[in-house]
């Protein structure tokens, strides 16, 4: 079972009865599980427009009764923290439990930020798997622990664990849950929360962190491998699991490690034991010195001399993911094996970073833009989160910021709004849009600024493997549902100037970016067209399949237009011509179109 | 301390099929009652994107990635995508890749210098115990299916496992796995595999040991 899997299996068996998502990588399978359960079990998952409204979705049901999970990245974090905070002071009813992975390193954000600041800042448990097998444990402990002592806890692993297979050991599925009516009980003087039910609340919250330290002991601190008493590694979560494989593959001699999966309240008498036992502590922590920190002030406190080494001396390095060989290095650091490791070295690696699929709508919405912008003598493409930043890679190289959800449009505002002259386009897909994007574009028309905002609508959160979006008209089970049209809420927002149109019909959506450039206010022009996977999906289901483009080697001058242009990866260069791919080609024809030389043509056309 | 067990990384490009295959070899472990653990590194893993997958079977490790110099096998669907991987090979390690080439945009545009299959040999000798590299496509197509290429490398791969995993239940795990509709075609993909390294592959590596 995949972490991500195991998680969700834990809740499952915990008897989740509500689960509030929105997708990121790495955690979107937490939920896309938990829908094939739901199926099953009979309980409500949804994909929320964002994770702060995911968090109040749980929060509600959660004093309904009900025990909830949201399912978040790192960032998502940052989303639902407003919320978040404040919960915490009013506590939960039914078991609230958030399981949030963070990207360490990372491979697929635009951060690397460690979450488990928010336990700290919230003042709520914090419990950090170092297994698949002890992921799906520990959500229900999880749900145990929320509900016994009222507090939102947060399941915290990072993309090793969520994307780690392994075998977890099942049990059985705690059906009492399922049986709960849900019902509201009132208590204003915890759930309406003014500035003096606040202060009240918060004496509540640490007595209740501190009951928790007392009901837990020393749970959560395992010494899982000893040789010795010269160092003392504190493993948290995949670091124990990462210090232990080391220390067997290298036979590392003197050495405890403690395996830790609470770091907040942390199990302070067991770390007190077991520092007071070695010569030094190590800490290996995947994300900040956290733990780190709150050792060496445990230690202070308690007048213990012990050097803590880890990441602020240097042991360990701050930046990128913690792996084996960073904890080796430590190892060798520390003095406990000698760097000898003799280690292959390619001499010729390939670049390869992926991009666009081949087919894929957004390909034709920046060349659109590209093209539009070329002939107005350039301009600035202010991006956003979702599948179409690839577009900011070579050979596009399309876009000019890429930040956080939604800020596409409020960064092209502050820059129209600064003064700047020259075309400013902001680009964000359907899914981002309802996320984020809408203050921002209320806030524009508001405020009156000219720009132009462009929405990829390919009716899918594309990115994280095709959830239903808003704008798919599918809930996350399935099932029919509303469609919004972004179209619709811009014009409710104060846009006058909408279009939609589909960005394989280049001639039209040039004309119509060029007029929303021209005109003197917001402007939004939706790029429609259907994610190329989906659409390819669907076709094969109904046994269609679209006759590929070829290019006539005759005609082809090998000048790559097409690939600079498109950098559709169903393009091939071999002996000085172009050639395509017949199982990738979608037959989009953006190529045809591009080319110069009217060397490509659908399979069928001029035969 | 330290105990016997199989460390293999499957490379590739993102939509190559690293997953199916992963989970073969998995399932294979899992029916023979080895402990296993492993890693899929689908997140970044963006359409053409390179990714790989490990997977650790036969030990009490619970760490899902690997050091450096610590892989028994690099089992790589496509040929330039061997190499990105080799420092994780440890010395002596085994390479079996397929011949394809996925030339990335950048190579094409920026006229990068792309790999051939001498140049991964030559790379690898002096390091790898051998460096197997088939033409999976020719292969596939003389069975009539070209979606069958990875089931050719597992072939190859479980040859080299038999002691520890029998034959069967690789080509059982592997059933379990393919869509029905191509069960036949991936079998003898497979079986193809298997003759390929019995007879040619090893005496290969005797020759080169």
């Amino acid at each position: 079972m995949l972490g991500d899997e195991a998680i969700a299996r834990g809740a499952v068996e915990a008897g989740v009865r509500f689960v509030a998502s929105y997708p990121g990588t790495p955690s979107t399978e937490i939920t896309t599980s938990l829908v094939e359960y739901a199926k099953k079990y009979k309980f409500h998952v949804e994909w929320s427009a964002n994770e702060k409204v995911a968090f109040e979705a749980a929060y509600g049901a959660s004093l309904s009764g009900l025990r909830a999970l949201v399912g978040t990245k790192h960032l998502g974090m940052n989303v639902l923290s407003d919320s978040l905070l404040v919960a915490a002071y009013g506590g939960v009813r039914g078991g609230l439990v958030i399981t949030c992975v963070d990207d360490s390193h990372p491979y697929s954000s635009q951060n690397a930020m460690d979450s488990r600041y928010y336990c700290l800042l919230a003042h709520i448990p914090c419990l950090e798997p170092s297994t698949p097998n002890e992921a799906k444990e520990l959500t229900k402990i999880a749900f145990e622990l929320s509900e016994k002592f009222s507090l939102p806890v947060v399941l915290r692993t990072t993309q090793r664990i969520a994307h780690a297979r392994g075998l977890v050991k099942t049990e059985d599925i705690n059906s009492y849950n399922l049986s709960v009516t849900p019902k509201f009980v009132k208590d204003k003087s915890r759930f309406v929360l003014l500035a003096k039910e606040a202060y009240e609340r918060k004496k509540w919250l640490f007595n209740q962190m501190k009951e928790i330290e007392k009901e837990l002991g020393t749970f959560g601190a395992e010494v899982i491998y000893d040789t010795g008493s010269k160092l003392g590694v504190v493993g948290v979560g995949i670091g124990a699991a990462y210090a232990k494989y080391v220390a067997e593959e290298l036979g590392i001699e003197g050495i405890k490690i403690l395996k830790l999966n609470l770091s907040n309240p942390l199990p302070k008498k067991a770390l007190i034991d077991f520092a007071e036992k070695v010569d030094e502590v190590l800490v290996l922590e995947d994300g900040d010195p956290i733990v780190e920190h709150a050792i060496r002030n445990l230690l202070a406190i308690e007048d213990i001399r012990k050097h803590v080494r880890g990441k602020d001396n240097s042991v360990v390095s701050s930046f990128g993911e913690l792996d084996p060989d960073k904890v080796s290095e430590s190892f060798v650091l520390m003095g406990l094996v000698k760097n000898n490791i003799e280690v292959f070295e390619p001499r010729a690696t390939v670049t390869r970073s992926g991009g666009l699929c081949a087919g894929c709508p957004h390909m034709a919405s920046y060349y659109v833009i590209k093209e539009v912008l070329r002939q107005r003598g350039g301009g600035i493409v202010a991006g956003d989160r979702g599948c179409y930043n690839q577009g900011a890679k070579f050979p596009l190289e399309a876009l000019d910021t890429c930040m956080d959800m939604g800020a596409s449009i409020g960064i092209a505002y502050g820059i129209s709004k600064a003064g700047v002259k020259e075309p400013i386009i902001a680009v964000i897909g359907d899914s981002t849009f309802f996320h984020a994007g809408l203050p921002a574009l209320a806030n524009a028309t508001y405020n009156h600024a000219k720009f132009t905002i462009t929405i990829f609508d390919n009716g899918w959160t594309s990115m994280t493997g095709q959830q239903p979006s808003f704008s798919t008209g599918l809930t996350a089970t399935g099932l029919p549902t509303n469609r919004l049209f972004p179209e619709l809420l811009a014009k409710d927002l104060g846009v006058s100037f909408v279009e939609v149109v589909d960005p394989f019909d280049v001639d039209k959506a040039k004309e119509i970016l060029n007029k929303a450039l021209d005109y003197e206010g917001v402007s939004v022009v939706i790029f429609r067209h259907e994610c190329a996977l989906q659409e390819e999906r669907r076709l094969r289901a109904q046994g269609i399949k679209r006759k590929p483009y070829f290019v006539d080697p005759k005609k082809c001058t090998g000048c790559r237009l097409c690939l600079t242009k498109t950098g559709c990866q169903a393009l091939r260069f071999s002996d000085g011509k172009m050639t395509i791919d017949t199982e990738l080609c979608t037959a989009c024809g953006l190529c045809a179109y591009v080319c110069p030389f009217d060397a490509i043509s659908q399979l069928g056309e001029s035969l | 301390m330290k105990n016997k067990d199989t460390k293999v990384i499957v490379s590739g490009v993102g939509g190559q099929g690293i997953m199916l295959l992963t989970r073969s070899i998995m399932l294979a472990a899992k029916l023979s009652g080895l402990r296993i653990i492993g890693s899929e590194i689908h997140g970044h893993a963006v359409r053409g994107g390179s990714t790989y997958s490990i997977i650790v079977y036969g030990s009490n490790n619970e760490s899902p990635i690997l050091m450096k110099n610590s892989v028994d096998y690099i089992i790589s669907l496509e040929l330039a995508e061997a190499l990105r991987m080799g420092p994780y090979l440890k010395k002596n390690g085994l390479v079996i890749s397929s011949n394809t080439k996925i030339v990335p945009v950048t190579s094409v545009l920026k006229n990068e210098k792309y790999p051939t299959e001498e140049d991964i040999k030559d790379e690898f000798n002096g390091w790898a115990r051998a460096t197997i590299i088939l033409d999976t496509k020719a292969i596939a197509k003389k069975i009539g299916n070209s979606r069958v290429t990875n089931s050719v490398l597992y072939g190859v791969f479980s040859v080299f496992e038999q002691d520890v995993i029998p034959l069967e239940i690789f080509k059982e795990a592997l059933l379990a796995q393919v869509p029905k509709k191509s069960l036949e075609e991936n079998i003898k993909a497979f079986e193809e595999g298997v003759n390929i390294a019995e007879n040619e592959v090893k005496l290969t590596i005797s020759k080169s040991c």
